[in-house]
């Protein structure tokens, strides 16, 4: 019947090709063989009638014609599909599953463990993260909220960068700028004693304005917030103080308005008109305890309601809604021209800005910080660390499945012979893996539960689950994004397996003939080369950490507080022309003591940002402009006590002090100071002199560099002036083995001198070293998480490395059989997986390289990257692989070749 | 059950494959009726017609027939069933008795 087909020519054109193509896409199989004859034999019938042309448009529009239903119904099949979900199958899927994780007790146990790692690591770390990101969130109106910060410029360059600014900034704003709505002040913060009945409460406080309370979200639980901080030597006490205090439970907190304590020396008493709750842990101010801005303007003067030259004062400023802050900081540059005038007013050229509340905790860099900052960069990483531990563990998971693959080959078979498709295939087993991934979370999270308390005491931060559930960063959106994460990582995880599962053919396998896919394979090294330079990143991170911390540690400060015990100077003691004596006999009378070898007195300690004299200028030089030193005031005994060398001139003589500072003329200098000054050594300056504010100082002596604050900061320049405080500190050198017995008899003589006064000490090494705990905390807390990633990681190519050998104990049979040698073989196993922790480590070193280069330039004083801490790292990385390889390879090559060879 | 109504493109589908009495497949249907009423008349139309008269059992179809011209593809061949003879025979004696209804001009 068939005629010969004959080749097309050009009498005999064949139609385009493309509109056949767009038939198949959408046509159903089974009609397409006839109705494209259909369309060629019309095509040529009509080629014959009425041309090519005509043929071809007549060609298109059936072919475009065709688009109708009927072309779309595909074949019904002759024999129909029951329903995946039938409750007989997902009975038997989950029996099998469950016996499968019986039978493979090791290999189950093996990868719920990095599950359940994986996910408490990532539930903590993430708690963490949510914590510090939720900061200030809880105000109300949070995001139009700013805090006004200020740089200061001389001579072009930046020397102050602070949260600190001028007392007129804020008011003056508010009446140039609509855009705020209110604003508020801030100043003196601190620890405050409050006393009451003789007894004495120490607590952070600060004096603040009315508006305090509407800028921001604090509620009251008694008293007006509106007039609360109107009054002079008004005062809210915290919730936790009229307990402290009064004993005050919460219904008798309307009583406690009107009653009164007194602040540190302050004569006037000051009258409780508000109770409040206590600060949320998440805000970055925290105090206990407020007073009326209005008693400063009492106590200090007039200025720091309205001054331009001395800034001692926080300003927060809320936008009116909808109002864009980016343009109104445009504006601000002219308004620093229209009030400072360049550095007419203040001696500097000032700039101001508007930090998002926001950012007042975790994105601070100022100085003269006044809430409690964290490091913005360190959150991040932990939230790196938390997505690589979840990550790892699932690529383990994902191995681990598709590696014993193999094994369940013949089950695998056997179903598609029954009448399984892929799709119930794939079914079983996603859900084999999300049983086994629902359990891991579970236990995850039971874990992370139980482990809560040793985490908050190990950071310190009180962390609950319910940050992670709503009361925390994004609120209740987070906890559904979570979820998100975690049922997509699950299905995620699960679905690779799945698939790979499913696709076997089922004679190949039911013959014996299947091997296992290259393609297969080309994933695992993959996920093995990730999972590895994870580890490799977080190794190198966290050894640089350490090195950081030793070197912060371990580095010469430039001078020495071993064993000096610090004692807070008598707040509560009024000054008067005895108490430079007074001071001074209280330090004899120390040094009475046997094991204490020299006290001195200072106004302030190392390792706090110091106060700043500006426009300082060298007499004789003709210098245009000032320049701007740290100061510090000590007596005559401070460099011998902190053995800080006076390098050039002599040290203060006693005769330097006076009970009246104007009197006082004499300073010493540091190194970095007399260079400011223009002098080209230590001995040129000795003698000469310098002006501040109209008053001419002598530079008696020059000391020696040393970090006044922790390596983050740079050596400034210091000028230290004989001044005597009684709210400063006394520093006590002592030596001996039982301090505590010295302590009890500074204790004795500091009471008996000062009576009223609260004793508080501490040691000087351990508080300087407290600037670090943030950094400590982090190196502490990111590298029992990145030793965790690698373990996880570990424990993946354990697994791995323990299916792939026993997949080949025949093959090394036959090769000891044949004469190979243990490490022969042993070299032969570990070669495949320890090339790809190689590759891994090319790949992790340049990521590792960035991150650490990023945290390591918060420091002024840091250790050099070499690229022996990445060898390091590298050894580490490679040992690691080995040690999880070898575990399984030695064992195989010492199988004797008998047991193996022996079946079949 | 699909009603036997038919529609007016469908009659003359159903007509065709009579017409062509065995030798009834969609390019031949389709030259048929262009050849008969004169306009040109899509493929898929044609086939889409073809698919409901199937539907409806007026039709019933094999495949077979393949020739060059339409480089080696089968035909599906359309034959009328009993059905089909019927609903044609309806039709016409419907058509018959309306037209003996018009009243004869005097």
């Amino acid at each position: 019947m068939k005629e010969p087909i004959q080749p097309p020519n050009k009498q005999n054109p064949l139609p385009p090709r493309w509109p056949g193509r767009f038939l198949r896409l959408f046509c159903a199989p089974h009609l397409v063989e006839e109705l494209e004859g259909d369309l060629q034999e019309l095509f040529a019938q009509r080629l014959r009638m009425h041309g090519e042309q005509a043929a071809r448009t007549r060609y298109l529009r059936d072919v475009f014609g065709m688009v109708r239903p009927f072309a779309f119904k595909r074949e019904v099949s002759k024999y129909p599909q029951p329903s995946a979900f039938q409750s007989a199958m997902i009975r038997n899927y989950f029996k099998i599953a469950l016996r499968n994780m019986w039978k493979n007790k090791g290999f189950s146990a093996l990868n719920i463990t990095g599950l359940v790692t994986g996910i408490t690591a990532c539930l903590m770390i993430l708690q963490y993260v949510s914590f510090e990101l939720s900061f200030d969130r809880f105000h109300h109106d949070f995001d139009r909220i700013y805090r006004i910060t200020n740089d200061r410029f001389q001579q072009g360059k930046l020397i102050q960068h602070g949260t600190i600014t001028y007392p007129a900034v804020a008011p003056t704003m508010a009446k140039d700028f609509n855009e705020i709505e209110t604003y508020t002040t801030l100043a003196n913060p601190g620890t405050f004693s409050l006393q009451k009945d003789r007894r004495i409460f120490e607590e952070k406080g600060a004096y603040t304005d009315e508006r305090f309370l509407s800028v921001f979200t604090f509620p009251l639980l008694a008293g007006d917030r509106a007039t609360a901080l109107k009054a002079p030597h008004s005062i809210i006490i915290s919730e936790t103080n009229a307990k402290r205090i009064f004993n005050a439970g919460p219904d008798q907190y309307a009583n406690l308005i009107g009653k009164t304590v007194k602040v540190d020396v302050d004569t006037e008493p000051y009258q409780i008109t508000g109770i409040m709750k206590d600060f949320p842990a998440t805000s970055h101010l925290q105090f206990g305890a407020l007073m009326s801005f209005e008693t400063l303007a009492l106590t200090w003067g007039e200025w720091i309601k309205n001054s331009w030259e001395s800034s001692d004062v926080w300003h927060y400023a809320k936008l009116r809604p909808g109002t864009d802050a980016a343009s109104l900081e445009k504006k601000l540059p002219a308004f620093s021209q229209r009030h400072f005038r360049g550095d007419k007013v203040s001696g500097s050229v000032e700039q101001f800005f508007l930090q998002p509340l926001s950012k007042a905790h975790l994105f601070s860099d100022y100085e003269y910080e006044i809430g409690n900052v964290n490091n913005g960069k360190a959150v991040w990483t932990m939230l790196i660390i938390a997505a690589f531990i979840l990550l790892i563990a699932w690529i383990n998971y994902i191995n681990l499945a598709t590696a014993r693959s193999l094994e369940r080959a013949r089950e695998v078979g056997v179903r598609k012979v029954a009448g399984a498709t892929s799709g119930q295939l794939i079914g079983q087993f996603l859900s084999e893996s999300v049983v086994l991934n629902a359990l891991a979370l579970v236990l995850g999270i039971v874990l992370a539960l139980i482990f809560q308390p040793v985490l908050n005491k190990a950071i310190d931060k009180p962390l609950s689950f319910a940050l992670l559930t709503g009361a925390g960063f994004g609120g209740p959106k987070l906890a559904l994004m979570l979820s998100g994460v975690f049922v997509s990582g699950i299905l995620l995880s699960g679905f690779y397996p799945a698939f790979a599962l499913s696709s076997f053919k089922a004679v190949q396998v039911l013959k014996g003939s299947f091997k296992r896919s290259a393609k297969g394979a080309w994933v695992r090294q993959s996920l093995v080369i990730f999972q590895y330079t994870a580890s490799m990143v977080l190794i190198v991170g966290t050894f640089i950490v350490f090195k950081q911390l030793k070197f912060m540690r371990e580095e010469k400060l430039g001078f020495n507080m071993d064993q000096v015990l610090v004692i807070r100077g008598p707040q509560l003691t009024l000054w008067d022309s005895t108490s430079i004596d007074r001071i001074n006999s209280f330090k004899t009378e120390l040094e009475r003591i046997p094991s204490v070898q020299i006290a001195s007195a200072s106004g302030s300690l190392f390792g706090n940002r110091l106060s700043r004299s500006f426009n300082i200028r060298r007499v004789g030089a003709n210098q245009e402009k000032g320049v701007t030193f740290s100061r510090m005031p000590v007596d005559a005994d401070f460099f011998e006590t902190y053995k800080i060398p006076v390098v050039a001139g002599r040290n203060f003589l006693p005769t330097d002090s006076n009970p009246d500072s104007r009197k006082v003329t004499t300073a010493i200098l540091n190194e970095s100071a007399i260079k400011l000054l223009g002098f080209a050594n230590a001995g040129e300056a000795a003698g000469q002199k310098f002006v501040v504010n109209g008053k001419e100082w002598e530079i008696v002596g020059v000391v020696s560099d040393f970090h006044q604050q922790s390596l983050k900061s740079n050596i400034e320049p210091i000028v230290f002036a004989p001044f005597y405080t009684l709210a400063g500190f006394f520093s006590i050198k002592i030596n001996t083995a039982d301090p505590a017995n010295t302590i009890a008899g500074i204790r004795e003589k500091y009471n008996a001198f000062f009576p009223g006064n609260n004793f508080d000490y501490f040691f000087m090494d351990q508080r300087f070293n407290e600037q670090y705990k943030d950094d400590q905390t982090f190196g502490k807390v990111s590298s029992f998480f990145s030793f965790l990633a690698v373990l996880i990681a570990s424990l993946g190519i354990f697994g791995l490395s323990s299916y792939t050998i026993s997949q080949r104990t025949k093959e090394i049979g036959v090769r000891k059989v044949l004469g190979a040698t243990t490490s022969g073989i042993v070299a032969l196993l570990s070669k495949d997986f320890l090339k790809l922790v190689l590759f891994a480590i090319g790949i992790g070193a340049p990521i590792a390289w960035y991150g650490v280069n990023q945290w390591l330039s918060d420091f002024a004083y840091r250790i050099d990257i070499e690229w022996w801490m990445f060898a390091i790292a590298a050894a580490v990385s490679l040992l690691i692989a080995f040690a999880s390889v070898s575990f399984q390879s030695v064992r195989a090559a010492l199988m004797s070749p008998v047991k193996s060879l022996r079946s079949e | 059950m699909k009603g036997t109504y038919l529609g007016e493109f469908e009659e003359v589908v159903l007509l065709a494959v009579a017409i062509l009495a065995g030798d009834a497949y969609g390019a031949a249907i389709t030259h048929e009726i262009e050849q008969q009423m004169g306009r040109s008349v899509n493929l898929g139309a044609v086939h889409a017609a073809l698919h409901r008269l199937e539907e409806k059992g007026l039709l019933s179809s094999r495949l077979g027939g393949a020739t060059a011209e339409r480089g080696g593809r089968s035909k599906r061949f359309f034959t009328m069933t009993m059905a089909g003879t019927n609903a044609l025979d309806n039709i016409r004696e419907m058509r018959n008795r309306m037209w003996n209804a018009i009243p004869k001009p005097a």
